[in-house]
């Protein structure tokens, strides 16, 4: 999750279909949620990576 | 076309520690609009002549603060090898006007919107060529190819 870095800006979510660099690392090809499309992306110290078995926790 | 057929410029980096004035004068030596901040050749933000002005000077913040203080984080790359239009949509749907592209997760160049516009330029130009030569000189194309006699 990236956060919106304005007020009113909200924050954009999107899904981690790919790590790019060596080790798993970034940048990763993120599918976002709102417009569908997939990006490379260097997350921020702000992004928020959840992993999937977190959220059935 | 692949983004690594395009003339991708070389990107200028800068560390995270740089400071706002280093920063400033090394756009201005490179005459460039935007530094790429990295950290062990991996890309942790991004720099522009505007967020300078923006972010710094109209917020009199001293010229001494690092620069990562200033930067944008989150950035949108493209890599080398992705198609021309996944920069075209990369573009359109994030309101920037440079995208880092990268190898592999390293940085190895920058497209602006302006080289794409050149480059979609130039193809639209040489596309229409044919057609521009044919509404300019009717009478020749008709003497070229003339129609097949019927016996």
């Amino acid at each position: 999750m990236v956060k919106g870095h304005h007020i009113g800006d909200p924050d954009r979510k999107g899904q981690v279909l790919e790590a790019r660099g060596p080790d798993f690392t970034a940048p990763f090809l993120v599918r976002w949620d709102d417009t569908g499309h997939e990006t490379l992306l260097f997350p921020g110290t702000d992004a928020v990576v959840e992993h999937l078995a977190d959220q059935s926790a | 076309m692949r983004i690594e057929e395009i003339a991708v410029r070389p990107a200028v980096t800068a560390a995270p520690g740089t400071s706002i004035a280093e920063a400033a004068r090394l756009m201005a030596n490179e005459a460039v609009g935007c530094l790429i901040i990295a950290e062990n050749e991996r890309i942790v933000g991004i720099v522009t002549d505007r967020d300078l002005v923006v972010r710094a000077i109209a917020k009199r913040v001293a010229l001494d603060t690092r620069v990562d203080d200033i930067m944008s984080m989150n950035v949108i790359a493209l890599d080398a090898g992705a198609d021309i239009r996944d920069a075209l949509r990369a573009f359109s749907m994030h309101a920037v006007r440079r995208l880092p592209v990268v190898v592999r997760g390293k940085v190895t160049g920058l497209l602006s919107l302006d080289d794409l516009v050149v480059v979609l330029s130039k193809q639209f130009g040489e596309l229409t060529q044919g057609v521009a030569a044919q509404l300019l000189f009717p009478h020749a194309y008709d003497e070229a190819s003339p129609p097949a006699k019927v016996a």
